[in-house]
């Protein structure tokens, strides 16, 4: 089942001149999505999305913009609304889900980002790009 | 093929990809939760797809083969 989940803020939060889409500089309401095939459970109230956070003095030079830790975010969930399809073929989406948050700061502990996985599926199933990809890696680092 | 592991908890999973659709596609062929997308600043893998849990490509047929030779 495919699941669309919206982590929307409740009226009035903290920072909300702050929450812009980055490429348009509008406001919005929107603080997280998931894209969700799992077989898990829906959000529920008091689950908190993760944040994902870059420690400079952690950064990968060879990633360089890429987040070193994560941690429960500061927003809470406080009720989810889920929107089904009328006619449920052809959809992109099983299921659409919101979940309300209000704006809770923990101060949650940062946690190390596990190492990075590679495989033909990071290469969307190119196989001859992934061979090439590996190839690279044993090349000896030029100075 | 062998089934991906999913082990749902606190823990979270990082795969690289070339693009972002790339994570989509991750979660829709082996079931999992992607909860974040970011880019990387390396020039071929330029995004990590971050899933909630333990995950884990299934190592297919030809990986194993790749790493007997």
């Amino acid at each position: 089942m495919r699941k669309w989940i919206i982590f929307r803020a409740e009226k009035r939060q903290l920072g909300w001149k702050e929450r812009k889409y980055a490429h348009t500089g509008s406001l919005t309401k929107t603080l997280f999505e998931h894209y969700d095939c799992s077989d898990s459970a829906l959000p529920e109230p008091g689950y908190r999305p993760p944040e994902l956070i870059q420690v400079n003095q952690f950064a990968d030079p060879n990633y360089p913009e890429a987040s070193t830790h994560y941690r429960h975010s500061d927003w809470e969930v406080t009720r989810v609304e889920t929107y089904t399809p009328e006619i449920p073929v052809g959809m992109d989406f099983d299921v659409v889900v919101i979940c309300y948050c209000k704006y809770s700061p923990i101060n949650a502990p940062l946690k190390p980002m596990p190492d990075r996985q590679v495989s033909v599926d990071s290469f969307g199933g190119d196989r001859e790009a992934y061979e090439q990809w590996l190839a690279a890696q044993k090349q000896p680092a030029q100075v | 093929m062998s089934k991906p592991r999913y082990d749902e908890d606190e823990n979270k999973s990082r795969h690289a990809a070339v693009d972002e659709d790339c994570c989509e596609e991750m979660a829709e062929k082996y079931g999992w939760r992607l909860v974040g997308v970011e880019k990387t600043g390396d020039p071929i893998l330029e995004v990590d797809c971050v899933f909630e849990g333990k995950t884990e490509f299934p190592r297919s047929y030809y990986d194993t083969e790749k790493e007997e030779q």
